[in-house]
């Protein structure tokens, strides 16, 4: 037999043969974060929200939801009112300070509600049998056929406005496209070798979901989260602006812009800021989230 | 032709899906099912009727059986709000929302192709971005804030653009006026589409420009108008389902976008519906929007395959 | 003690302390051709095959051939269709899972590709020492983990790293590492070194001998390479469209195959040393396709000596030599066979 036989030692150097199979150091993601400006802007742009948002009672002397009004719709720039205020006669530097807060809320949380039990779906129809996976899909199916938003409505007018109520019909709409994107990912898992060869092993349904799919699918699921959360942004705003969502007296950014759209052919320029830290805000998420989705190589 | 039928099969597990949902909304609701389908000063004879047309005091399955085949007869129930049957104001309010969304869904297809393929010919450089910058905004901006601005500067300020409403007084009719009308609602509507369809069809191009068939096509000296067929062609299918998928959107976003402009369609419909708890407009509605995004879909899938050759034909 | 089989029905190599006995295993699967026609593809074909404890049996055959679905059925990660799999003479039919959990620690597999079979989020001392944790053993685990893997060649500080650091040969070292820690007594070799380049094959194949001596195993080595599978066998099986063509000694078999196929292959391998090179025939025709599978010999369609008997049925393995089976009709002893056999 030709082939060169060499006695094996313990590698204690890289062998030569072997050197130019060797994976480059992945750079860990956040270190290729660290270096795009655009996920640098948005994420000091996030961070300014939330501490605003935080701070907000110390930072204003006004109160969000009482305002004097007689002084109502104020135009920019007015003494003590940069912003103006509203047709009620609050600050709107004030109760956009505080509807920071609950913008960020509805963003982030619905999603998060959403991620939590959208994962858990998409693991039990992705890993289990074809039956299991059959009922899961069709039922998400059905939430598939409606548009986001039209969804989101339908729910939150059945359950009445409020932010609980919300908090309810958002996690809903968001639950069908996690659970896919869940799904798909742990599909593309079950055809690697080390899921046959845990397998093999005889490890109970368990123990390889915990240690081989979870790690496993975060990377997809974590990029795909991330944009939703600017969609979340959007649509708890108008829910918001249809009088759905959050209700006056309390500050939110869309529903200021409920209340604000009749005045708008008197003092159109008010309407403008409440707007545009939404769109902002929004912009952000969905840059960063983009940024992510580069980091992590994940491209939907 | 066996696809068609093969695909409407399909959908009809979710279009049955759909009228659930709209069928428990009414039963989500606090307080009996009664009052969110009957006016509260409504005697006790018209109750009655109500009752025993909806079968409210018969078992949820038997009563969702009546409400579904009440439904496909096109009987919605008693709008609280207008005291009409709801199929009378749906039909308008159809054809009304129907031309602002296809108006939307032309503008965002439209500028979307156009931005997206500027986009995609200059890749990298400051036109690339800058379009990008703006598929962007599309898809960040709040589309009713966008069409407060727009209404702000162009009614308010410039006086050129009417402000609300599909018409003039007295112009019904007039398609000139008509379009004046549409054009705020139109492009605020469609500016989401507009940043969905410039990044598809971006990333879409450059992918066929890449392909080998294309140098080997330009290669030949074929002539630039048949390679841009060929281009079509092949970047057609995912252009062709993001744009029946933003159609569907559309037909959601109708709802704030004729909210501001008082536009009487089925969004603005809903829209009074929602502040007034008028259920049974808001089931008409939302199984209507829900049956046209289903079909709407059909039809992209259908189109799809028309174009697209490796999509199986049997 | 090689000889008929009287108890497992069927002919198959029997040899001393069977640790692994294989009788009339089939396996077939459901597919869809090009137009969705409903079709079925007999990837293992009523295979019998038994391995001795402490022998090395090389499995041989081109992609397709089912050599792959025949180890995962080995080791049941499928269920055969029919037959009776025996380990340490155990049927393995009708074990329930925490029976067979039991027996798993006994029967490993390494596996083909370096760079999926293993957890890329799980250090390499996890990856391996996932195994015991199934079993129970998280205590010791850490020091039997070490153990192995400085048995196998790999450092403590490369324990510490993630599958993505290593290269395509540490990798598979760390794949034997995980298939041996839990001291296995069979192990299944699905293609382990196809995917390294020769300078690695070397350095792998010899751990796994040393491996083989240290830890006293049994192997099941399948390959498609001739070369490796030479080195490392004692035994040879031969499958071609999921039937055993020919079985025997390795060298016997290198030597003086009798099955056309058989033949093909050895002829196909680089020769360095003086071996005989037999009449080279040419084939004819074309591979038979699985979806359709033919009446008879499913190497009738290539072989040169095709004669009418040959699609008349499946020859089944008959005696050549104690220990050497063929399936072919030119060698299953009949007077028409003795003519034939003669000549080529």
């Amino acid at each position: 037999m030709e082939i060169a036989v060499k006695k094996l030692e313990p590698v204690k150097k890289p062998d030569l043969a072997e050197i130019e199979e060797t994976g480059q150091r992945k750079r860990s993601f956040i270190h290729k974060l660290y270096q795009d400006p655009i996920a640098w802007a948005s994420t000091i742009w996030i961070v300014l929200v939330i501490a605003v948002a935080a701070l907000a009672p110390l930072l204003t002397p006004y109160s969000p939801v009482s305002g004097n009004v007689a002084q109502r719709l104020l135009t920019l720039g007015s003494v003590g009112h940069v912003l103006g205020t509203d047709e009620q006669g609050r600050d709107i530097v004030t109760r956009i300070l505080f509807g920071g807060r609950m913008t960020l809320l509805m963003g982030i949380a619905p999603v998060a509600i959403a991620a939590v039990i959208g994962c858990a779906l998409g693991v039990a129809a992705g890993y289990f049998g074809r039956v299991v996976h059959a009922i899961i899909m069709r039922c998400l199916d059905v939430f598939y056929a409606f548009p986001a938003l039209v969804l989101a409505i339908a729910i939150s007018a059945a359950m009445g406005p409020g932010v609980k109520n919300t908090f309810v019909a958002l996690p809903i709409v968001f639950i069908a496209p996690i659970a896919r994107v869940t799904e798909s990912a742990v599909k593309r898992i079950k055809g690697l070798e080390f899921f046959e060869a845990a397998r093999a092993s005889g490890a109970g349904h368990w123990m390889i979901i915990r240690h081989h799919v979870l790690g496993n699918i975060f990377r997809p699921v974590f990029a795909y989260g991330s944009t939703l959360i600017g969609i979340s942004i959007l649509v708890a705003s108008s829910l918001s602006f249809l009088g759905l969502g959050v209700t006056p007296p309390t500050a939110e950014w869309g529903n200021m812009l409920g209340s604000l759209k009749d005045a708008l052919f008197t003092q159109p320029a008010v309407a403008i800021a409440p707007g545009a830290m939404i769109f902002l805000t929004a912009l952000s998420f969905n840059l960063l989230g983009d940024s992510i989705q580069d980091a992590l190589d994940v491209r939907s | 032709m066996t696809r068609i039928f093969h695909r409407i099969l399909l959908a009809i597990p979710t279009l049955f899906g759909i009228s659930v949902v709209a069928f428990a909304l009414v039963h989500i609701m606090p307080g009996s099912p009664v009052d969110a389908l009957v006016p509260p000063d409504a005697t006790a004879d018209v109750r009655a009727q109500v009752i025993h047309s909806f079968g409210l005091d018969k078992p949820l399955p038997v009563q969702y059986g009546l409400w579904l085949l009440n439904a496909l007869h096109g009987n919605f129930g008693i709008s609280m709000g207008m005291r009409v049957p709801v199929n009378q104001l749906l039909g308008q309010a159809i054809e009304n929302t129907l031309i602002l969304a296809v108006a939307a869904a032309v503008f965002g297809f439209l500028a979307g192709t156009v931005l997206g393929i500027i986009s995609s010919l200059n890749q990298g450089n400051w036109i690339d971005r800058f379009v990008s910058a703006i598929g962007l905004v599309g898809v960040s901006v709040p589309a009713y804030w966008f069409a407060m601005i727009m209404v702000i500067l162009f009614s308010v300020k410039l006086g050129w653009l009417p402000t609300s409403g599909m018409y003039s007084q007295g112009q019904q009719g007039n398609v000139l006026d008509l379009l004046g009308h549409l054009i705020i609602p139109a492009i605020s509507l469609g500016i989401t589409s507009v940043g969905v369809t410039s990044r598809m069809v971006r990333a879409s191009f450059i992918q066929v420009i890449q392909q080998d068939f294309v140098l080997a096509l330009r290669a030949k000296g074929l002539e630039r108008r048949m390679i841009l067929w060929h281009w079509l062609r092949n970047a057609a299918p995912p252009i062709l389902t993001v744009t029946g998928l933003e159609l569907g959107y559309l037909l959601g976003g109708s709802i704030l976008i004729e909210t501001i402009f008082a536009w009487p369609g089925l969004g603005g419909l809903l829209n009074g519906a929602i502040g007034l708890r008028d259920m049974p407009v808001i089931q008409a509605g939302i199984l209507l929007i829900g049956t046209m995004f289903v079909v709407i879909n059909i039809f992209v899938d259908f189109a799809n395959a028309r174009v697209d050759p490796r999509i199986q034909r049997t | 003690m090689y000889g008929r089989d009287q108890s497992s029905g069927g002919v198959s190599t029997v040899s001393v302390n069977p640790i692994i006995q294989i009788d009339g295993v089939s396996k077939t699967f459901k597919v869809k051709d090009l137009k969705g026609r409903k079709k079925v593809v007999h990837a293992v074909n009523e295979v019998s095959l038994s391995v001795s404890q402490g022998e090395t049996m090389g499995l041989v055959g081109e992609s397709g051939s089912g050599k792959s679905t025949l180890a995962r059925l080995v080791l049941r990660l499928i269920e055969p269709d029919e037959g009776v799999i025996r380990f340490e003479g155990q049927d393995l039919r009708g074990l329930s899972s925490k029976e067979m959990r039991n027996i798993r620690k006994k029967m490993q597999m390494v596996f083909q590709d370096p760079f999926s079979s293993l957890n890329p989020q799980m250090t390499i001392a996890d990856n391996v020492a996932f195994n015991l944790w199934v079993h129970g053993e998280r205590k010791r685990a850490e020091r039997r983990v070490m153990k192995v893997l400085t048995d196998v060649g790999l450092s403590e500080r490369q324990a510490r790293q993630y599958p993505h650091e290593l290269s395509g040969g540490q990798r598979q070292r760390v794949n034997i590492a995980r298939a041996l820690v839990m001291e296995p007594s069979l192990v299944v070799l699905d293609e382990p070194v196809s995917a390294l380049d020769k300078s690695v094959q070397a350095q792998v194949l010899n751990l796994l001998q040393d491996l083989k001596k240290e830890y006293t195993l049994s192997y099941i080595f399948i390959s498609h390479d001739l070369n490796v599978v030479e080195y490392m066998s004692d035994q040879l099986a031969i499958m071609y469209f999921g039937k055993l063509v020919e079985t025997g000694k390795a060298s016997v078999l290198y030597t003086a195959p009798k099955h056309p196929y058989t033949k093909l292959l050895m002829e196909s391998m680089p020769s360095f040393s003086k071996r005989e090179r037999w009449n080279s025939f040419r084939l004819k025709g074309e591979p038979p396709n699985p979806l359709e599978p033919a009446l008879g010999c499913s190497f009738r369609s290539r072989c040169p000596n095709a004669t009418e008997r040959c699609s008349a049925g499946i020859p089944s393995l008959s005696v050549v030599e104690d220990g050497h089976h063929v399936a072919c009709y030119l060698w299953d002893g009949s007077e028409e066979a003795a003519r034939i056999s003669s000549l080529v």
